[in-house]
């Protein structure tokens, strides 16, 4: 879990914003215009309450209706433009930000894809998600609404407080004798909250993770008659995340009213100060009710940015998360002079290998060599690393030292996908995706006819299955299958890699869901199946094992023997005695 | 509106608190609204009539109407805040509840990633409306009724010639929300099929690295999130076209009253000190005509939020226990199927009027092909589904007369691919049976020839296994799987091909222990093997849904076909050696 605990650490989060400049680049022009816009709609706000105070001083007061009507006109007018500006504004600002978080989904997809197996085993597959849709959703809100308000509220803080001190310093002065404790106020604020919101968050991802988790295992939770025990267990979580949540109600439910609050006094001041000074006729009427519309413009975008404060922390969560994501260098990329593998013949070596899991070795100084059109199968105890030699034989993992050749080139020294489109891995966990079968079946090879589909699922024995299924080979199947049997997954599965027409298939337990009869066929068929390709085969029964041309038994992260079946007993070794362990079973 | 009545009906255990929350709403505007009235007065009281002595009280009751509305402020945002907390509280534990009952057939139908979207964003949303929204619309309500009076009471005209723009903004703020509504529930489709994409990939990456197709797979992934996208800036766009003209339409109303409300001040028909008020009013006015629109459009998220939240919970459990349930009777497990039928929904009949008896302390192995019925057969005996026609029988009793949880206490299930929880190996071990001791855990694990390998983990027994912990392999899970299902010492035991991932070396460990444990207890096995159909008294053959053959072996191999075709095509041995993950 070190990965995950290395994400979690939290670092600056202006650093983070910066790092998301880059896919604003592409936009630059929209970006700035929709900036130069914001600017705009800060002026036409703020030039309302100044129009009103013309309007009354000039125009009301002074008894002139031209002025009067001038200003109404500007008023008016003002507003066009703010309407027109917000327009573009929203727009503008809304496709920018939706754009730059399509290419960051994008781009974390895409990484995530090029790392190696090896990332997504230790991930469990709920986070990978999360990095694609939850944490992408928290930054959707800070572009669509939050980047606007931020630079719009922001600017119309600067813009009051210069507006007022331009009518009258000293009643300026006066009405922000409030700003200091304001200020203390929001400091207070951001820290707690910035603790409270990320406590209600956690508090959260525990309600979503033990819901997950009681749904996947209905079964048992039924089974074992466990239904009100895990409702108890459930409300523990359910009423830990309430009351995290309520701390932040309780915060903000005292915040928001103070600095309203705070806004009535400033408001109170500046009537005290400001009536006297009217009275001395040291200050106009109409200044000071532009005082105090200027004092609500003031306070609406401290409630604001307060407001998305909250927003703006989820939202470098979120980002945080997927930064560690694209962090995460692929171990197995492509090296630089990486040329594509020429059309492979099955010649396979691997040349005194040594690999471990997180610095388990589970292979030790291995040698194994796999001749032309050969099926060997491997044989060994469980754990004894033989998934773990077809996963290096793919490369979805490199050793740790040693080689593995294929037509004697190293397979660090070819491309990937030349490598992948070779070859193919029949494994246990038939996994399908959503859409039809026929593109189930070709999805290691999209262009493969509709015959050569046929033939192969022919081959498989499925054929009538799938055609009693309606609409056939385009039949829908939900995601992961639902609706087929584990063993008629793992057919298609299998089916799937013969589309694909390898060079060199592996299969790793590519039968084991699958029922007798089944199995019994493919066995049958195995010989034309194989005809003609490398296959490397892992499997459980003896019957599968006993057909392949060659047996190689490992054990502790060895080749101990090899040899064909009857070589294998004759020797006496380690082979013998599995088979002594499975002849003593009872029939 | 049913729905929205319903979704109000969550409110009801907060009556008291809902009343609080709207009197203190009340509150807040009333106290918001005397500050204009009281900005009023100091111009015309103040300024105009030149009472000096005037200006301290209204500037005292201004600053005494700002702290009210403090206190008004603080108990209606906290308690509304409990209040929706509350709520969800409450509908998330009813879900969670709820889908507890459910038959499993519900979760064959519905996906584990619906469920969740309806307890949380869903939810979420009915949350905020149901606490916040319903506040927000009656204080907007109340702030346009009495301001739309004051405004009245001080200049009839000018209040009808400024509140001309409220209908047009409603008009307005009601075309927007119907226009954009169907783009955002499109926007929201397509986010979930973003969801699904990444999901699904995520889950088969094997498959898409095992066949190189991850840069196909990133431009499948970028289509899907491109979709939402333009569906995004369709949304984006309707909502350019109204929200700023929604701020407009408010200035205008203002800008009437500055011109009419200045001309009539001049004339002298007005005071300044009124016509500063109504121009404070009509600007008060503003954020709720404007708010309608997204209020409105918050309602309707809320009521389909509702709408797929009520799909759950009106759901019928299909499976609920009979009123007058019993316990099941004194008894050693004896299990009998009588004319039992059938089919999952929209299939074909799976299962055929079956009759079988098996008496106490009996191991029955089922034998047939994929798909013929084994584990649908033994699921009905814990009422994972109830037959269509038919009964089923524990130790005399229909098992649809017993009460659900002592029931399925009584029959223990290991099934093929055991699910573990992210807890202790402990706790997994104990989960049908938390008071257990720490020497029956280890006695049951120890059964299941579990515990050397759980001693030699970082935590022993306390090592956290499942999704977030410590992988273990196919057959230390089933092993896990046997060892739960023991502890409760159920009278009916299900082994459904409990060692299929368990090679010949560990299933000739766990062989013993079986043996032992099915010695004294019903067992009903599910296996394609041989050794683990050789723990079994009797076999049955199924086929198509029916029983057609029963005996033991030496009776059946020679008479029937079916029996000796499935024992000679590869039932004659164990697997040779284990699987790995």
């Amino acid at each position: 879990m070190s990965t995950l605990a290395r994400h979690d650490a939290a670092p600056r989060p202006r650093r983070k914003v910066r790092r998301l400049a880059p896919y604003f680049r592409p936009y630059l022009g929209r970006t700035l215009l929709t900036v130069t816009l914001m600017l705009v709609i800060t002026g036409t706000l703020l030039a309302g309450p100044a129009l009103a105070q013309v309007g009354i001083d000039d125009g009301i007061n002074a008894g002139d209706k031209g002025v009067l009507a001038m200003a109404v006109i500007a008023f008016v007018g003002v507003g066009a433009i703010g309407w027109l500006a917000g327009y573009y504004q929203l727009y503008l600002s809304s496709w920018v930000g939706q754009r730059v978080l399509l290419d960051l989904r994008g781009d974390t997809f895409e990484h995530l894809m090029g790392l190696q197996l090896g990332y997504h085993e230790r991930t469990p597959t709920g986070w990978t998600v999360a990095r694609l849709t939850s944490d992408i959703e928290a930054l959707n809100q800070l572009v669509t609404d939050g980047a606007t308000s931020l630079v719009i509220n922001g600017l119309t803080l600067v813009g009051v407080i210069a507006i007022l001190f331009a009518y009258d310093p000293k009643l300026a002065l006066a009405a922000f004798l409030i700003l200091p404790p304001l200020a203390l106020g929001t400091a207070i604020f951001r820290t707690l909250s910035a603790r409270l919101y990320r406590r209600a968050r956690e508090r959260n991802a525990d309600v979503l993770a033990a819901l997950q988790e009681t749904l996947a295992g209905m079964s048992v939770v039924q089974g074992f008659g466990h239904e009100k025990r895990s409702a108890e267990e459930f409300s523990g979580v359910n009423e830990r995340y309430r009351r995290a949540n309520m701390s932040t109600i309780r915060l903000s439910g005292i915040y928001f009213p103070s600095v309203e609050m705070l806004g009535g006094i400033g408001m109170a001041v500046i009537l005290y100060f400001g009536a006297r000074r009217v009275l001395d006729a040291d200050l106009t009427v109409g200044v000071m009710v532009a005082f105090l519309g200027y004092m609500s413009s003031f306070f609406d975008p401290i409630q604001q940015l307060s407001q998305l404060y909250n927003t703006f922390q989820a939202a470098m969560a979120a980002l945080e998360k997927i930064f560690g994501v694209l962090d995460t260098q692929p171990e197995l990329g492509d090296a630089p002079d990486a040329a594509p593998l020429p059309p492979i013949r099955g010649d396979i070596e691997l040349r005194r290998v040594t690999f471990g899991y997180d610095g388990d070795a589970v292979l030790h100084d291995l040698d194994l060599h796999i001749l032309p059109g050969q099926t060997v199968a491997l044989v060994g105890p469980t754990g004894a690393g033989k998934s773990t030699l077809a996963k290096l034989i793919a490369r979805l993992y490199d050793p740790d030292s040693g080689q593995v050749l294929v037509d004697g080139h190293d397979l660090r020294d070819v491309t990937q996908s030349s490598l992948r489109s070779q070859l193919a891995i029949v494994p246990q966990e038939g996994h399908l995706f959503a859409g039809t079968i026929a593109d189930n079946l070709t999805f290691g090879r999209p262009e493969a006819s509709e015959s050569e589909v046929r033939a192969a699922c022919e081959a498989i024995g499925i054929l009538s299955m799938i055609e009693s299924l309606p609409g056939g080979l385009d039949a829908q199947i939900t995601e992961g299958g639902g609706g087929l049997s584990a063993g008629q997954r793992q057919l298609i599965a299998f089916a799937r890699a013969l589309v694909s027409d390898p060079r060199l298939l592996i299969l790793d337990e590519a039968t084991s869901s699958v029922d007798l009869r089944s199995e019994a066929r493919i066995e049958s068929a195995m010989d034309s199946l194989f005809a003609g390709r490398t296959a490397v085969v892992i499997a459980h029964r003896l019957s599968t094992i006993r057909g392949a041309d060659r047996i190689a038994v490992i054990d502790g992260g060895r080749v101990v023997e090899q040899g064909t079946h009857d070589e294998l007993i004759e020797a006496g070794g380690r082979y013998a005695e599995l088979y002594a362990d499975w002849e003593a079973l009872p029939v | 509106m049913p729905i929205l009545l319903r979704l109000i009906g969550f409110l009801r255990p907060y009556r008291g608190l809902v009343l609080i929350t709207a009197l203190a709403a009340a509150g807040v505007m009333a106290t918001s609204l005397t500050l204009p009235y009281l900005t009023g007065r100091v111009i015309d009281e103040v300024l105009l009539d030149q009472r000096e002595d005037r200006l301290w009280p209204l500037v005292g009751a201004i600053l005494a109407a700002s702290v009210a509305r403090f206190a008004f402020a603080v108990v209606r945002r906290t308690v509304s805040g409990r209040v929706s907390l509350g709520v969800e509280y409450d509908v998330r534990g009813l879900l969670f509840g709820h889908l507890s009952r459910m038959s499993l057939s519900y979760f064959d139908r519905m996906s584990v990633g619906q469920l969740m979207s309806r307890a949380s964003t869903d939810l979420q949303i009915v949350r905020f409306f149901v606490g916040y929204g319903l506040v927000f619309l009656f204080m907007n309500a109340f702030t346009l009724i009495l301001v739309t009076l004051l405004m009245l009471l001080i200049d009839w005209q000018l209040a009808l010639l400024s509140l001309a723009m409220g209908p047009a903004l409603l008009t307005i703020a009601w075309r927007y929300t119907r226009r954009s509504n169907p783009v955002l529930l499109d926007v929201q489709q397509r986010i979930g099929e973003v969801a699904q994409v990444a999901e699904e990939s995520a889950v088969g990456i094997r498959v898409i690295k095992a066949f190189g197709r991850e840069s196909d797979r990133s431009r499948h992934f970028g289509r899907t999130a491109t979709r939402a996208f333009d569906r995004s800036i369709d949304a984006a766009h309707i909502r350019a076209l109204y929200q700023p003209a929604m701020s407009f339409v408010p200035a205008l109303g203002l800008a009437v009253v500055l011109f009419v409300g200045g001309l009539q001040t001049i004339d002298g028909r007005l005071t300044l000190g009124e016509f500063v008020t109504f121009y404070l009013y009509l600007a008060l006015l503003m954020a709720p005509f404007r708010s309608l629109g997204t209020l409105v459009g918050n309602a309707q998220r809320a009521i389909a939020g509702g709408r797929r939240i009520f799909e759950v919970l009106d759901e019928d459990p299909g499976i609920s226990q009979a009123p007058d349930a019993v316990a099941p009777p004194a008894g050693s497990g004896h299990v009998r199927f009588e004319g039992t039928s059938f089919g999952y929904e929209g299939a074909p009949d799976l299962l055929r009027s079956v009759d079988l008896d098996i008496p106490a302390g009996r191991t029955v192995a089922l034998i047939g092909a994929t798909a013929s019925g084994k584990t649908t057969l033994t699921q009905l005996v814990p009422r994972f589904y109830d037959p269509d026609a038919g009964r089923v029988l524990l130790d005399g009793v229909d098992v649809r007369s017993l009460r659900l949880d002592d029931l399925r206490r009584e029959v223990g299930i290991v099934p093929q691919d055991p699910f573990l929880f992210s807890a202790s190996v402990r706790d997994n071990i104990a989960f049908g049976r938390p008071d257990a001791t720490d020497d029956e855990v280890r006695g049951a694990a120890r059964l299941a020839r579990a515990a050397d390998f759980v001693d030699a983990l970082p935590r022993g027994f306390a090592t956290r296994i499942g999704e977030r912990g410590f992988t273990l392999s196919g057959g230390q899970r089933q092993r896990i799987a046997i060892a739960r299902a023991i502890l409760s010492d159920p009278r009916v035991l299900i082994l459904d091909e409990a060692t299929a991932s368990v090679d010949a070396s560990t299933e000739r460990e766990i062989h013993d222990a079986l043996r032992a444990v099915t010695r004294d207890r019903t067992t009903i096995i599910i296996a394609h093997r041989a050794s683990t159909i050789a723990l079994a008294d009797e076999l049955v053959v199924l086929e198509e849904g029916r029983i057609v053959a029963r005996g033991r072996h030496e009776d059946l191999y020679s008479v029937n076909d079916l029996y000796r075709e499935i024992y000679d095509s590869g039932l004659t041995r164990p697997d040779f050696v284990g699987v790995e993950e």
